[in-house]
């Protein structure tokens, strides 16, 4: 990582600006410089959100109703950077797109506001249902009052009390029950009007609205209902008609993925630095990148300044990992812990070996690994993933060649009885153990030998020595002290001499001579935890165990079913259920238990973590693959 | 008569018995374990799948991670039954029997345990997902923390079974 300084006219800033993202090498970081001021955030910005914001709505739109097949293989569709700024052109079609999807929105909403009035309209008639005079006929009149309500039926008692009670001056009619309550009609001299009201309104009486309503509640109901039905049909006529949106669904994502980039751009100028007729970046570029970049700039804005220089101490450089093509997968799996800090050794290398070796191991069968690498390879064709998708698939590749080659070592392939194996997991039980126990211990060792040499690197030689390689004395002390005779008298010499570092020097940090010794002291209980670590491995074996057994539990089932034609059919269904469920199952258990031992067991021993990844200022697209202008020349 | 006959038939197939029994608390307590894991960690992943199906992959690795208990439980269970004159082998003797039984304990403790809390820690993990999906891998990770013991289990059970096979 390099520190890149620029200063140059605020004329060239947006060409700048814009060559740098086209390049995609450089990640702005803030200029802070305290008598300069950084740039206020143009006034287009928010304009773009807004942009962005209406292409999203109506993308939502569209999604809902997007009718086009697009399974878990077909690839996102390619797009050059040059058709992407050319977006703009787009424009014209996406505004009708936008403003079609929008109408189409309100339109729908409307229509189910109204279908939802109805609904109440009805509900709040139905009590009525069997009430057989127009409801024009209710209310006041020269001498009398109507009305309709219900009246809850736990007061049906005092609403006998009050039927009785104005008998004389009102006429009461029972309707129907309807739930907990029950309709009634009331006619009523105009003086008794208030009173007989009040007792009613008392007693829970709950009088319907009926104003603008013209006709039996029946039929009002029958004609609501049609209404209801009807406006059903209309929206989903709509709907049917906004299958089509899709159309424009292409249109529309480009235009999202141009304005996700124009976005991005315009936020950095909140990173600049400026003057009255200047502006300054800082920024950080992968370090061979420097001449690229530069030329970038100096063709962008021909009168600058440009300085580029190493980090200093206190600064913390973004992390950017260089590995072969075969390694740089492996990333992914690093990533997915943490992005290790800038000043960490690069251990891809080392975990991609043993993320190999492991994986391989817990999976273990010829023709698993085939299908992996196959099955692996065919979505790496057809769907064309990129990023963490496009790593992940990648390592499952190349872990399928692992899992072919431990197959072919213990004699796995479907789990077929009686091939030919040089260790026989199942009946050399111990061995097995041995071999995950072997390989946790040096995966371990690996671990520590990177501690040290990162240590090293920092001129911490003595750090080294007492907190990495004294373990690794013990460790590999330990190990001859297990194979016993002549290796047996070294391991326990080499093992003493690392707990006598130990037990020195691990309360170094400590205050006062108790402090120190106590620490060297309680240092060695870690051996627990290496030796839970070690054990850890174990779990190899176990995963091993559960690829095997699971197809042999297929394997004897299909055996038992095989006979007659009717059975071989059904055998042939359980093996080709069943071997596919193993190698998913077992896929995913053995791609995270090997992450697992890679990140508790192995990143323990070295990793520093607290870095952010290198993400320079580039074009980058949500809905499609960028293509290279080159690949397109060529082909 | 009859009591003689029921104990002389107890007897001859005691370690038949007895094994079946284990291999039927192995599957029996394991899956109970995954049903009930999976269950919880369904439920958020239905919750999260509302919000945004977009994640569906995600939160169904999630979801997948309490049912491997189930898995281990049936194979220490297959393994049992291939060798206890149920599937295949013959008729077995007490002994024998007993081994088979104690084997396939720890897988189905274990299992009916580990399963329910790594269920819990994948909910959590779909919560995870739901407010940062670029931190779903750490998610994983830590409901693989609980399956180790799971792991361990199946080891021991297996290694019982294999091992102790033939030598009583």
């Amino acid at each position: 990582m390099k520190k890149v300084s620029l200063i140059a006219h605020k004329d060239n800033r947006k060409r700048l600006l814009r060559r740098l993202q086209d390049i995609g090498a450089v990640e702005l970081s803030s200029t802070k410089l305290d008598d300069l001021e950084t740039l206020e955030t143009p006034a287009g910005l928010a304009e773009l959100e807004k942009q962005l914001g209406d292409v999203r709505e109506a993308l939502d739109i569209i999604k809902k109703y997007d009718e086009s097949k697009s399974g878990f293989l077909t690839p996102k569709p390619a797009i050059t950077i040059d058709a992407l700024k050319n977006a703009p052109s787009l424009s014209m079609g996406a505004q009708k797109a936008m403003d079609k999807t929008r109408k189409f929105a309100e339109d729908m909403n409307a229509l189910k506001s109204r279908r939802h009035r109805l609904k109440n309209r009805i509900g709040q008639l139905e009590p009525y249902k069997k009430f057989d005079a127009p409801l024009e006929s209710l209310g006041e009149s020269a001498y009398t009052v109507s009305m309709l309500g219900t009246v809850p039926t736990d007061n049906t008692q005092r609403y006998r009390e009050i039927c009785e009670e104005f008998a004389e001056s009102a006429y009461f009619e029972h309707i129907e029950h309807h739930k907990d309550t029950f309709a009634v009609y009331v006619i009523m001299t105009r003086e008794v009007d208030e009173k007989l009201t009040g007792e009613l309104k008392y007693i829970g009486f709950a009088e319907a609205y009926t104003k603008e309503l013209y006709g039996t509640p029946a039929d009002l109901i029958f004609d609501f209902n049609n209404e209801f039905e009807s406006l059903g049909t209309e929206a989903d006529e709509y709907e049917e008609k906004a299958k089509k949106f899709a159309d424009d669904k292409l249109t529309l994502q480009t235009m999202e993925d141009y304005l996700i980039n124009e976005i991005a751009r315009e936020r950095t100028y909140e990173q600049l630095g400026q003057t009255g007729s200047a502006f300054m970046l800082n920024g950080w570029i992968v370090a061979d990148a420097q001449d690229a970049v530069q030329k970038a700039m100096l063709e962008a804005a021909p009168e600058s300044y440009i300085e580029f220089a190493e980090p200093g101490e206190d600064e913390m450089p973004p992390t950017a990992m260089k590995n072969n093509g075969v390694i740089t997968p492996f990333e992914g799996v690093t990533d997915m812990y943490g992005v290790p800090s800038s000043k960490s050794v690069d251990s891809s290398t080392l975990m991609a070996i043993f993320y190999f070796l492991i994986f391989g191991m817990m999976m273990a069968d010829v023709a698993y690994g085939i299908i992996l690498t196959l099955g692996a390879l065919l979505v790496l064709k057809l769907k064309k993933p990129t990023g963490m998708f496009r790593k992940i698939t990648t390592v499952i590749l190349i872990c399928g060649i692992s899992t072919t080659l431990w197959g072919a070592f213990f004699g796995n392939i479907f789990s077929i009885e009686g091939v030919p194996s040089v260790v026989n997991p199942i009946a050399d039980a111990m061995t097995m153990l041995i071999l995950c126990i072997g390989i946790g211990v040096l995966h371990i060792l690996v671990g520590l030998g990177i501690g040290a040499y990162a240590a090293i690197k920092r001129g911490r030689v003595w750090d080294a020595i007492f907190d990495k390689i004294s373990w690794m004395l013990v460790l590999i002390g330990g190990v001859g002290f297990a194979l016993g005779g002549i290796f047996g008298t070294i391991g326990m010499i080499m093992a003493l001499a690392g707990v006598a570092i130990l037990l020195c020097t691990q309360g170094r940090k400590k205050k006062g001579v108790v402090g120190k010794v106590v620490g060297g002291v309680a240092s060695i209980y870690d051996v627990t935890g290496y030796v839970s670590d070690i054990l850890s491995y174990c779990r190899i074996f176990g995963m091993g165990l559960a690829t095997t057994v699971i197809a042999m539990v297929f394997n004897t089932i299909a055996g038992l079913l095989m006979g007659g034609v009717v059975g071989y059919i059904f055998g042939i269904v359980v093996l080709t259920v069943g071997h596919v469920f193993n190698v998913g199952i077992n896929t995913l258990g053995s791609f995270v238990h090997t992450a697992r031992l890679q990140y508790i067991e192995f990143f323990s021993k070295f990793y520093e973590g607290g870095g952010h990844a290198f993400t320079p200022l580039s074009i980058r697209t949500k809905n499609h693959r960028l293509e290279k202008e080159e690949v397109k020349k060529a082909s | 008569m009859m009591e003689s006959n029921f104990i002389g038939f107890f007897g001859e197939y005691f370690g038949t018995i007895i094994s079946t029994l284990g291999a039927a608390l192995a599957v029996g307590l394991a899956g109970t374990g995954s049903a009930k894991g999976m269950g919880l960690a369904g439920q958020a992943a239905a919750g999260l799948v509302s919000e945004d199906p977009d994640k569906f992959g995600q939160a169904l690795v999630l979801q997948l991670l309490p049912g491997t208990q189930g898995i281990y439980g049936l194979l220490v269970a297959f393994m049992i039954l291939l060798n206890n004159g149920i599937v295949g082998g013959d008729a077995i003797s007490a002994a024998q029997g007993w081994v088979y039984f104690f084997g396939a304990l720890p897988i189905a403790i274990a299992g009916l345990t580990s399963a329910i809390a790594q269920g819990k820690t994948a909910v959590s993990g779909i919560g995870l997902l739901g407010k940062r999906p670029e931190e779903s891998g750490k998610a994983i990770t830590m409901a693989i923390m609980v399956e180790t013991y799971a792991v361990f289990a199946l080891l021991i059970s297996m290694l019982t079974i294999l091992l102790g096979t033939g030598k009583f």
